[in-house]
């Protein structure tokens, strides 16, 4: 796989920054991992949901990048009988990246988190 | 209530996790077990809900865990680096496993060429089990490197 290019979010980093601002706008603050998959498979109407390993990597690392923010789901709040949920929230700066990213991928450009450098 | 196919597959993803995360920070393993185990529960039910047939649920868990495996692998090296005896661990899951798939490939060619179904549905066993025995064959390498570790520095 080639290297990534300092300052540009892969594919699937894209799709969650535009599922999550898609889902914050529908009235839902938080999202967690499994709904995540799906929103993007219905989303793009893909075959298969996005892959475990793929989906948290991404995750993770657009909360180091400070695009989102997660934590473990309230116990009193979780259904009774269900593992606790991690949830994960768009920062102030995930907001606004992820409309970037949405202009990004309409003028056809590589979606990036930070100003390319000249 | 879920069948065994089902539980069969989510045991394995869960697993798998552990292998990947074994001698990382509690809380960095902790987390990504909770993550999987609380995804893997929602994936099931929601496909019950859906009226999914359970083998084809079992298959998609199936699925998810292995195209991410090389996701799994590079979050892990980012973390904690693959050394010494858990690199070998991992070279022997590897080994078994592309031995096996390779077979089970090669039977899914040679079986949708020749409009056989049955070779098929072979091939894709062989690649479920290439990937089972892999992982076998890499947890009990590791078990005995921890056993070994454990009686040298008690």
């Amino acid at each position: 796989m080639p290297p990534r290019k300092p300052g540009t979010l892969l594919p699937l980093e894209a799709d969650i920054l535009i599922a999550a601002v898609l889902e914050r706008r529908g009235g839902q603050a938080t999202f967690h991992g499994f709904g995540l998959a799906r929103v993007i498979q219905e989303q793009y109407g893909s075959r298969s949901l996005t892959a475990h390993g793929t989906l948290y990597k991404a995750l993770n690392r657009l909360e180091d990048l400070g695009l989102l923010t997660s934590d473990w789901e309230d116990p009193a709040q979780a259904v009774a009988g269900r593992p606790r949920r991690r949830l994960y929230q768009l920062t102030a700066q995930g907001m606004h990246i992820a409309d970037r990213v949405r202009a990004d991928r309409t003028a056809g450009r590589i979606p990036r988190f930070a100003p390319e450098t000249a | 209530m879920r069948t065994p196919p089902t539980r069969r597959a989510a045991h394995l993803a869960i697993w798998w996790a552990r292998c990947y995360t074994r001698r990382l920070p509690d809380p960095v393993a902790e987390r990504r077990l909770g993550e999987l185990r609380s995804d893997l529960h929602d994936h099931i039910t929601d496909d019950q809900a859906r009226g999914t047939a359970d083998w084809r649920i079992a298959l998609s868990v199936m699925s998810r865990m292995a195209r991410g495996l090389p996701a799994d692998a590079v979050w892990r090296s980012r973390i904690r680096p693959w050394t010494g005896d858990v690199l070998k661990s991992f070279a022997a899951i590897l080994a078994a496993g592309l031995a096996l798939a390779a077979v089970g490939v090669l039977a899914i060619l040679y079986g949708s060429g020749d409009d056989s179904p049955g070779l098929v549905l072979i091939g894709i066993l062989l690649i479920i089990g290439a990937f089972i025995i892999g992982v076998r064959t890499g947890h009990r390498r590791g078990r005995s490197v921890d056993h070994r570790r454990n009686t040298r520095h008690p």
